[in-house]
């Protein structure tokens, strides 16, 4: 019995020794960098980073990530120590989440990477004083014509002509503020008050011009916005059709409005799409605001992020990091995906896409949408109050509806 | 070596013994030795490699739990006899890993203020808030680094200002090529580590493009690679932490030890920074830091009580930093819960909801689950087999895909039930709450009916199923006897069936209710919780339950994620559920007595 003991044991030692030398991880001799991206981002970015990274002789791990819980992911991996080096192609307003979160590294640019940059995609990333990401590509609504039944762009609020334009789609009880963000920058009404170092925490909608941009929506309810509530295919049809030959909406439209939908009874003449480069179609820019104040719309920006992980290879991640701000990488993003690049190079070599040219003007005058957590709290209360002033059931006048609202939202904002 | 006799007496031990084996496994088969070291094997091995890397990172006490552990299994299973611990030990483990541990974190979770802005310990946001200790302005100066190595083997940079190239509108001049923008470099500096920066005659210097006009600022040579005194550092060929030390290596450029000059972007590009804070730790060990305004040093930012750096430490002192830590706030997330104003009036609306969504969901489910069965009992019928299995089907189908094609159904525009049911033209909006345009999912009563009738639906067949196997358990003699006796249908099934039927069902039907108190899935999937209402500055939908609401406040956006606010609540609905289901239980008890 003992002899046989002492065998088994043997045995045990050396089953122990065996996992012990499967598990001792090697060592490699290159830099290696560990790179979370959402898997909608994942092809777009990833054989940029694998050029680099082959260039440069770095490891390069991409990781997939589910876009809804990345966010959420990052901030226990990083402290945690499992978290990657660097977040691929992330929106924007998470900066101020994740960087007060701590998971975040600012990131300094020499001056001529910087000034290769446009400002508004690069100050995206401006939290608490400090640049936190770099801009890969970017975003922004515009309005859509057929110039068979408008001629010329829209250049004033009050010369939107009545009953003509559709505004984002679908939306439903509440209203879509994302979309008439521009209507309301056209009375100077901003979201967020700024400053220097970034967005600050009050909310700059109260006031004389909110309260002038609620009594535009009361009077133009049923002028511009009646049965604006309509779908996807509604919005496309009438755009092609000349119902409504004016449409606020984004790039992500436009595919659909060149290959046209499906005719019904509702909906006539709209299989046959119109296009950019028919000139079937044109892309504006917003029109002027009243009293010379600017149309506003929101910008996206998807960014690079470098985290606060301590295993990072610093030298190679921020060296790639300026790679993606460069012009090489952003049009490759380009030609791979039809992103608008946030480079000003690469931007004028993806011009030649004139869907691109023509939201790129059209952005010009856009802001990124604020990156402070608050940003989070505004949204319904803000979507409900244009609902209801829209539909005629404010809550006594629009103006004061308005600003009972807007007093709610800072107070939630403060809290 | 044993004599023959012995052997045999063994042998006779060993048949006596396996007699009764069942409760004493003395005697083991080699077969079973094989199998139970293998397995033990394996379970040290991996013991000993974590042991092995809690060693590495210094953790004592996780060593201390993890080695007396794996010593007490391994002498549990190497003993002879105690069969019930051999049982009960792999039960007991994973009962501590999976459901004890759990409970203990959430507990410790719930005194502290784990949240957002408050993710790790104070050492860890400290050095974050670090980082993120300087400013660089818009128009900081640029440079091109040279990294070079002095006599005594310190790091050297050497730098070459960049000095952008405008057009006559002051705007950048951009490279067609690369898309940077481009530049002469004018002045050379040198940094070395451990003193500080200064300037160097272009006159000295080696360029990397070499030409006569190199002396010249503004020219096109290219910038300064070498410089007498200083050998070259070829930085490609250095390991990842000497580089990250080079990375983090600050070259300041006085003594106030403000200016400072850092890498920006690879390690061959710098810029000119500022440092906002003095960060000072007497002792190490964050017993007491602080953080010091360079440009205001009256301003000193101290830890505060809820976990930020602070103005003088004060709890409503200006922060420096939005990035706290986690600290222990006692019971501050019980206080929010019970002693919030704002906070009181949609937790009491939720608690009595989830209550009453359990209890009529229990209700419902069984009430038409033993219809049903009684139904399908009644020895008549016909088919019963097609019928019963028919009767399964939403049961059967994953719940998660029913929850989905029931919001489908639900939806007020498109749904089938409003258009084509209740007969609404498709797409159409009408304002007025007609028959036709039901609110389903948008109207909290009607959400509040819609959930339940959903769940009615994903849960009679259960109900239906067990109520089915309990009826066929009754003996036929009891109701036949009943039936001589002269009694109704109504009184068998109110004084015999029933009471039999829930001696056996009365605990199913208890951890029903459990399981519908905390019925995550189909609140979450069916409504998300909505219609919210946010008049109270929580996201407090009429349909949220407890749970899904602890769900928001710790994971959903809207609210920022609260760890330590969720845990409190967790805690709190362990405590209720618990506390039902032991009172339940304990009445039970009184109709098993009957029986």
């Amino acid at each position: 019995m003992k002899i046989r003991k002492s065998g088994i044991a043997a045995i045990a030692g050396l089953a122990t020794a065996a996992l012990l030398a499967i598990a001792t991880p090697s060592q490699a001799d290159n830099p290696s960098l560990l790179i979370w991206v959402d898997n909608g981002a994942k092809p777009v970015v990833q054989k940029v980073i694998y050029d680099w990274a082959s260039d440069k002789n770095v490891d390069i791990t991409i990781v997939g990530k589910d876009f809804g819980s990345v966010r959420d992911l990052l901030k226990t991996a990083v402290p945690g120590g499992t978290g990657p080096d660097i977040l691929a192609a992330a929106p924007h307003d998470w900066t101020g989440d994740l960087a007060a979160a701590g998971v975040l590294r600012p990131i300094t640019l020499t001056a001529s990477v910087k000034a290769g940059l446009q400002k508004n995609a690069y100050d995206a990333f401006l939290f608490g004083g400090a640049h936190y990401g770099v801009p890969g590509w970017t975003e922004n609504i515009a309005v859509l014509r057929n110039p068979k039944f408008i001629k010329a762009p829209i250049t004033s609020i009050t010369k939107i002509p009545s009953n003509k334009l559709s505004v984002g789609n679908n939306w439903g009880a509440n209203s879509d503020p994302y979309h008439f963000y521009p209507f309301q920058t056209s009375f100077g009404a901003n979201v967020f008050a700024s400053n220097a170092s970034g967005w600050t925490k009050t909310v700059g909608m109260a006031g004389a011009n909110g309260a002038a941009f609620a009594n535009y929506l009361n009077s133009k309810k049923a002028a511009y916005f009646g049965g604006l509530d309509h779908g996807w295919n509604n919005a496309i049809c009438d755009l092609i059709n000349g119902k409504r030959p004016l449409w606020v909406t984004g790039p992500w439209a436009i595919s659909s409005v060149e290959g046209g939908v499906a005719n019904s009874a509702g909906t006539p003449n709209c299989s046959k799409g119109i296009s950019v480069a028919k000139k079937t179609l044109a892309i504006d820019p917003f029109w002027k605001g009243t009293d010379g104040k600017t149309a506003k719309q929101f910008m996206g920006v998807r960014g690079f992020y470098l985290t606060n992980s301590a295993a990072t290879a610093l030298a190679s991640a921020n060296s790639l990091l300026s790679y993606i701000a460069g012009k090489e990488a952003q049009v490759a993003f380009f030609t791979k995906a039809n992103k608008t690049p946030a480079n000003l190079a690469a931007l004028k070599v993806a011009s030649a896409n004139l869907t691109i040219k023509g939201f790129a003007a059209a952005g010009a005058t856009a802001v990124p949408m604020p990156n402070i957590p608050a940003m989070d709290s505004v949204w319904d209360k803000w979507g409900k109050v244009e609902g209801r002033i829209m539909k005629g059931i404010a809550v006594g006048s629009a103006a004061a509806d308005w600003d009972a609202t807007m007093a709610e939202i800072q107070a939630l904002v403060n809290q | 070596m044993r004599n023959d006799g012995e052997k045999s007496t063994t042998l006779v031990k060993r048949k006596k013994r396996s007699s009764n084996s069942l409760y004493d496994s003395t005697t083991t088969s080699t077969k079973g030795w094989v199998t139970k070291i293998i397995l033990l094997g394996i379970v040290d091995a991996v013991a000993v490699f974590a042991s092995f890397m809690l060693f590495m990172q210094e953790q004592w006490l996780p060593l201390i739990i993890e080695i007396a552990v794996v010593a007490l299994v391994n002498w549990i299973y190497i003993k002879r006899g105690s069969l019930p611990a051999k049982y009960l030990a792999p039960g007991l483990a994973f009962l501590v890993a999976f459901q004890i541990s759990v409970l203990v974190f959430s507990f410790f979770t719930a005194f502290t203020n784990y949240s957002t802005a408050h993710n790790g310990d104070i050492k860890w946001s400290t050095g974050a808030i670090l980082q993120t200790n300087f400013a660089t302005t818009d128009d900081a100066a640029s440079y091109k680094v040279s990294w070079l190595k002095d006599s005594k083997g310190r790091p050297a940079e050497l730098l070459s200002l960049q000095e952008l190239k405008t057009d006559v509108n002051g705007e950048p001049i951009l490279d067609p090529d690369t898309g940077e923008a481009l530049f002469s470099y004018t002045d050379i500096k040198l940094g070395v580590q451990g003193e500080f920066v200064q300037a160097v005659d272009r006159a000295i210097v080696t360029w990397e493009k070499p030409g006569p006009d190199c002396l010249t600022v503004g020219s096109d040579c290219g910038y300064a690679v070498a410089i007498p005194g200083y050998d070259a550092l070829d930085v490609n060929a250095l390991s990842k932490a000497k580089t990250n030390a080079l990375y983090e290596l600050k070259f300041w450029e006085d003594k106030s030890r403000t200016g400072f000059i850092n890498l920006a972007g690879g390690l061959d590009t710098a810029v000119a920074s500022t440092q906002i804070y003095r960060f000072a730790n007497p002792g190490g060990d964050y017993s007491k830091p602080s953080l010091t305004k360079i440009a205001d040093p009256t301003l000193v930012f101290k830890p505060s009580k809820d976990g930020y750096y602070r103005q003088d430490g004060k709890i409503d002192g200006e922060r420096a930093s939005e990035t706290g830590w986690q600290v222990f706030v006692g019971g501050q997330n019980f206080g929010v819960i019970f002693g919030d104003q704002k906070l009181r009036e949609p937790l009491l609306k939720i608690i009595s909801w989830t209550i009453i969504f359990a209890v009529l969901s229990v209700l419902t489910t069984f009430i038409v689950g033993l219809a049903i069965a009684l139904l399908f009992d009644d020895a008549r019928l016909r088919g019963k087999k097609i019928y019963r299995s028919i009767m399964i089907l939403p049961y059967a189908f994953p719940g998660f895909l029913s929850a989905y094609v029931w919001k489908g159904l639900f939806n007020q525009k498109y749904g089938f039930i409003n258009t084509v049911i209740l007969g609404q033209p498709n797409g159409a909006i009408n304002m007025d709450a007609s028959l036709n345009n039901v609110p389903w999912l948008v109207d909290g009563t009607v959400a509040k009916i819609a959930v339940l009738l959903v769940n009615l639906w994903l849960g009679f067949p259960y109900m239906f199923l067990i109520t089915t196997g309990a009826l066929q358990a009754i003996p036929a003699e009891l109701t036949e006897s009943a039936t001589i006796d002269g009694a109704t249908p109504s009184q068998i099934l109110r004084l015999i069936k029933m009471p039999l039927l829930l001696v056996s069902l009365a605990p199913l039907l208890i951890s029903s209710f459990a399981f519908n108190f905390n019925n995550f899935s189909i609140i979450y999937l069916l409504t998300g919780g909505g219609p919210t209402n946010t008049a109270t500055g929580y996201d407090a939908g009429e349909t949220d339950i407890l749970i899904t609401f602890v769900y928001k406040i710790a994971f959903s956006t809207g609210t920022g994620r609260n760890y330590g606010l969720a845990s409190a609540f967790s805690i709190l609905i362990f405590l209720v559920v618990g506390s039902m289901s032991l009172i339940s239980f304990r009445r039970t008890k009184f109709l098993e007595d009957i029986n």
